[in-house]
């Protein structure tokens, strides 16, 4: 069995729908369905609680940590509709920015890399995503892709800013970079979107999970010539999406099919290792040997309430 | 099923005959503020500022029954402007109605004409709210209005009714009657100042009870309808639905508030859930269009929610059943919900959390399954459906690698844990030697750090560009030519061994033999005698160490131009790793000195054969320690064979490709240390934009283990000017004016505030010219030589500020 070194006590009175380690992996945010979220210091194997931070209306969703060079900064969404980023001034978190032009819960946020300035996208259940950019004088641009997913919009993931693609592109104006972001949703699609001459869009379309995308991570590239996605949904499985650099076409590979749904996708920060959270509180890492076949690496869980404590459906 | 699981994580049971209803709408020509149904739930009125109708209520739809409206226009007047309606308990034709003017209508529908109106009750001095009979006495309508009194009517006779509270203060939001099983004369009113007043219907001069319930207008309020429970839930502007209890203990004091509840908006309304204790429907004031139903023990998300409407929903009423309820909008609609098409907000979210940090640690959030904390607490009775959605809560754990459990025992437990990309890149020496005694280090630091693949690639960069090699490179580059021609035996060979145990070995050696000897009959004479010896000795080695050599190891997945390359230099390499590594020496005695050439092997130039053999030798004794492939041991003679071939060879192409293959496994960390190390060597060969890519990536990674100093050194040492800006970028240093702090943000030596120079002598109170030095502490300073001299014999600030002053 798995030892546990930190087994972290919220105290979140509601369940935590994220967790996201900062940057340097030392700070811990979480957020829950009671309206809060709190900041832990992780690091030297302890946990203590920074702060605990009140602003939203309603469960707050998930969260994102900006790049350390714009400061501690924290962005969280919620079922209030809003996205709200929190910045650390002298020790002490407040509130930056309110973002509050959904028509329903907005359910994904993410920092873009900060090779494009404070930007921010998020989806929405209103089936649009907004992309949301510090200006610099403290005020804020947002651009809104309106229908990206009929239903709705589950999860958001920003390409790395180095994707190999950018380079294909831009044969021969290298310093134009071109943002690229993917969207999951309730249409079981993967959207991939690109920015064009500042406006939003699609171009590509992934079709592959017959329920609810739940989730979709970008790979970082890190040095690697092809693009990888990895998409998560209630389907129960796990799909990676590559990309050659070189061509539009899409590869399409089911990494797993799970026993539960899966919640959550995430690489690792060097790209080759993808960790899967499924509904069964497993956590399994996954990694692409050398022939191409994805092999579970390592299983981690808490051991609590697995197999066999479902509760009965109907 | 076990997508069920959570799809359908019915926290309710939904029975059968709730299937006896059915989800159905019915568009008006405006905005609804109202709707009552009567007893038999077979009507239904509407009722806005521009409808008043009456609707058929049937199993399969709404159809229109009385518009009560209809008629000539001049007839109608302000009193068909409705703000809420009631429909009398007992008898079917009786409706009350509240008009925005202010007085209180009774429709008789048994009315001849067109005109329904029995009574008007003017009363109020401004928009009336609230209508509503008492549940059992028939005859007592109670209004409120926004003048603040609330009246009870008794419609027996024309002009009979109590007020309640004052004309003139807070309007009042709404009214209501306790059910009569609980509080017979008691009716709670919600104010505009966020009070709540009870009264008892028999005393008007005083209220019973008044308490602050919200910050900002109170909007609704209901009672709760189950027998014995004295609770009162509110609504506020303030986005809360409020539980009071309250039960009479002493009637001045605030009632214990019980339970509480946000929404995202103002709510607009509330209703309690019929037959569900802890159930209580809201519909917003603005942006919000659901209707949601919560539980209280859940506060923060909505059990169901319920969509149909285009705009605010602004009554609800609930059937007897509790799985089905009508609603009128702002839009128009009139709409029966039934529970089974509920969008149930919990069941969406999501349920587990994870993240990896750099250094490879996973934290993890998940839902903590409920039946689990029941039974911990002995109860074997199994938890109802409604009782889980209330016991939500997650655990959140960090993960640290070392404790993973290994699925595969084959692969690196250790695959996550980056401790070794610090380790290595702290170590990596990246300047300050000569190019090829940096390739030598940087493979021993790859090695140490069980990097073997990198290893041999830095050790065979040293070997390419040792000086000699490439001065003579006629000579010497030849085994590369070689090399390529025997690609496909060598890969062969790798294969079987990475593969499965030697089973063909023996019989691939004999070809491979054959093979040498026909290609060299006469250079390799020296070698070839003890070669075949060798072999046999050599062939159990081979066994031993085969497994620990996979054949993905040898770049299983590369294309053919590196595993050349990596092939045929390691052996020329590995004479001198050993000599490098200074490994015991047991009986062997080199018969060159190889010593005082690190990197250069001038022997093997000069003569060929007796490098060979030297070579031979060298393996013989190195392969256990440095686990070689066995198939390298082949290889030197191979090298020997065509010494004579013409072609010089230029192997910066292959170096690019490998640079580059190194980066498509991810292995930033080698591409950019080798592209730095090599320099302009191997720059030309990459396009740029790779390298840049590269070096962004990593320096990223170096900035999420905080190795600033090899970042920089990283930075420094590229020769691609966008890197290298990085470190030209926020180089400003700003002065401080000794009087006032400030940064001199215009010119070093003015500060924009005091309106002063600050490059001042401390001493001389001159301005200085040349050489200032001054304390970064306080800002005081001057001339060079002065602050010296002071310096000297005291440790405070000339200026006399009382710092001490500190000067490296």
């Amino acid at each position: 069995m798995v030892s546990v070194i930190n087994s972290v006590d919220t105290a979140h009175e509601d369940m935590i729908h994220d967790a996201q380690l900062d940057y340097y992996g030392t700070k811990l945010a979480t957020c829950s369905s009671d309206r809060s979220i709190k900041l832990f210091d992780v690091s030297n194997g302890q946990q203590t609680l920074i702060t605990h931070l009140w602003g939203h209306e309603g469960p707050v969703w998930q969260l994102t940590w900006a790049h350390p060079m714009f400061g501690n900064m924290l962005a969280s969404c919620g079922y209030d509709r809003k996205v709200i980023i929190w910045k650390e001034t002298n020790g002490t978190w407040g509130k930056l920015y309110e973002y509050a032009h959904h028509d329903s819960s907005v359910n994904s946020v993410s920092f873009a890399p900060h090779e494009y300035g404070l930007v921010l996208a998020c989806g929405s259940s209103d089936g649009s995503i907004s992309i949301i950019s510090s200006t610099g004088d403290g005020s804020w641009d947002t651009k809104k892709i309106s229908n990206a997913h009929t239903i709705g919009c589950n999860a958001v993931s920003w390409a790395p800013a180095t994707a190999p693609n950018a380079l294909y592109d831009q044969q021969n104006g290298q310093q134009q970079v071109v943002k690229r972001l993917v969207s999951g949703g309730c249409d079981f699609l993967v959207k991939i979107w690109i920015e064009d001459n500042g406006q939003w869009i699609e171009e590509q379309k992934l079709e592959g999970h017959s329920d609810w995308v739940r989730d979709v991570a970008w790979a970082p590239s890190i040095g690697l010539a092809k693009s990888v996605i990895a998409s998560c949904s209630q389907d129960c499985r796990v799909i990676i999406w590559s990309n050659d650099g070189m061509s539009a076409q899409w590869d399409r590979k089911t990494l797993n099919k799970f026993d539960d749904v899966v919640w959550h996708v995430s690489w690792s920060t060097t790209g080759n290792i993808l960790a899967v959270s499924g509904g069964d509180n497993k956590v399994t890492l996954w990694k692409e040997s050398l022939e191409g076949q994805w092999v579970c690496i390592s299983e981690v869980n808490k051991g609590q309430g697995q197999i066999g404590d479902r509760p009965n459906s109907g | 099923m076990h997508i069920s699981n959570v799809s359908k994580m019915v926290h309710d049971k939904v029975t059968n005959n709730s299937s006896q209803f059915q989800a159905m709408k019915y568009k008006c020509e405006g905005a609804l503020k109202a709707l009552a149904v009567n007893k038999d739930y077979s009507q239904v009125i509407v009722a806005g500022l521009t409808v008043f109708k009456i609707l058929h209520l049937k199993e399969d739809g709404f159809s229109e029954n009385i518009n009560l409206r209809s008629g000539k226009h001049r007839n109608i007047n302000l009193n068909f402007s409705t703000a809420d309606v009631a429909w009398h308990p007992s008898d079917e034709n009786i409706i009350a109605s509240a008009s925005t003017n202010g007085s209180v209508v009774i429709w008789n529908l048994n009315m001849l004409g067109k005109s329904k109106q029995d009574k008007i009750l003017t009363k109020h001095d401004r928009s009336a709210t609230r209508v509503l009979y008492h549940d059992s006495e028939h005859n007592q309508l109670l209004s409120a209005s926004q003048d603040g009194v609330v009246m009870i009517h008794d419609t027996r006779t024309e002009n009979s009714c109590i007020k309640f509270g004052v004309a003139g203060n807070d309007c009042v939001r709404d009214a209501q009657f306790c059910p009569s099983n609980i509080g017979y004369f008691t009716f709670a009113a919600a104010y505009e100042n966020g009070c709540v007043q009870t009264w008892d219907m028999r005393w008007s001069d005083k209220c019973e009870r008044q308490f602050m319930a919200h910050n900002g207008p109170v909007t609704s309020l209901d009672w709760h309808p189950a027998d014995k429970t004295w609770w009162l839930a509110t609504s506020g502007r303030d986005r809360t639905i409020k539980v009071w209890d309250m039960v009479r203990v002493s009637s001045s004091a605030h009632p214990p508030s019980l339970y509480s509840i946000t929404n995202i908006v103002a709510v607009a309304c509330i209703k309690w859930r019929p037959t569900r204790k802890t159930h209580i429907s809201s519909c917003s004031m603005v942006v919000d269009h659901c209707v949601n139903v919560w539980d209280l023990n859940r506060p923060y998300i909505p059990f169901a929610a319920f969509d149909g409407h285009l705009d605010v929903a602004t009554s609800i009423v609930w059937r007897e059943d509790c799985h089905a309820f009508l609603s009128c909008g702002k839009d128009g609609y009139v709409i029966q919900h039934i529970f089974n098409d509920a969008r149930r907000p919990a069941d969406h979210v999501n349920l587990a959390g994870i993240d990896l940090s750099a250094s490879g640690d996973i934290g993890h959030a998940f839902c903590e399954k409920k039946e689990q904390t029941s039974s911990s607490l002995g109860r074997s009775k199994k938890v109802s459906r409604s009782r889980q959605f209330t016991q939500a809560s997650s655990a959140l754990c960090v993960f640290f690698q070392s404790h993973f459990d290994s699925v595969d025992s084959d692969v690196d437990n250790d695959v996550m844990m980056l401790q070794w990309f610090v380790d290595i890149a702290r170590s990596y020496k990246l300047e300050g030697s000569s190019l090829v005694d940096m390739c030598w280090h940087n493979g021993d630091v790859a090695y140490h750090f069980n990097k073997p693949q990198v290893a041999q690639f830095w050790r065979m960069l040293a070997v390419t560009y040792t000086p000699c090699l490439s001065s003579q490179s006629g000579t010497t580059h030849n085994p590369v030519s070689l090399g390529m021609s025997n690609t496909l035996s060598d890969k062969q060979d790798q294969a079987e061994i990475g593969g499965k145990p030697v089973a063909k070995r023996s019989k691939e050696k004999e070809k491979r033999k054959g093979n040498s000897r026909t290609l060299n009959p006469a250079d390799a004479t020296s070698g070839s005698a003890e070669d075949s010896s060798e072999h046999d000795g050599e062939s159990s080695e081979v066994e031993r160490i085969a497994p620990e050599w996979n054949a993905p190891f040898l770049f299983g997945d590369g294309d053919g131009g590196e595993e050349d390359l990596e092939e045929i230099y390691t052996p020329a390499a590995n004479p001198f790793d050993w000599t490098l590594q200074r490994l015991p020496s047991e009986g062997f005695q080199p018969r060159h000195e190889l010593n005082p050439m690190i990197g250069a092997h001038p022997h093997m130039i000069e003569d060929p054969n007796t490098a060979i053999a030297s070579v031979m030798d060298t393996l013989r004794h190195v392969e256990p320690e440095v686990h070689l492939p066995p198939i390298q041991s082949y290889e030197p003679t191979l090298v020997v064979t065509q010494l004579h071939s013409p072609e010089p060879h230029d192997f910066s192409p292959s170096i690019a490709e490998m640079i580059c293959s190194l980066a498509d496994q991810g292995d930033v960390q080698s591409a950019v240390s080798m592209l730095i190390v090599l320099g302009e060597n191997i720059r030309p060969y990459i396009d740029e934009a790779f390298q840049e890519c590269w070096f962004f990536s990593y320096i990223d990674l170096l900035a999420r283990f905080e190795l600033w100093s090899v970042s920089n050194t990283v930075i420094k040492q590229s020769r691609l000017l966008g890197v290298r800006s990085m470190n030209q970028v926020s180089t400003v240093y700003h002065t401080q004016c000794p009087k006032c702090s400030k940064a001199c943000e215009r010119a070093p030596w003015l500060c924009d505030k005091c309106k002063q120079v600050t490059n001042i002598c401390s001493i001389c109170h001159q301005p200085v010219h040349g050489l200032m030095s001054w304390c970064q502490g306080c800002g005081h300073g001057g001339h060079m030589e002065h602050m010296q001299e002071w310096l000297e014999i005291n440790p405070k600030c000339p200026a006399g500020c009382g710092h001490l002053c500190e000067y490296s």
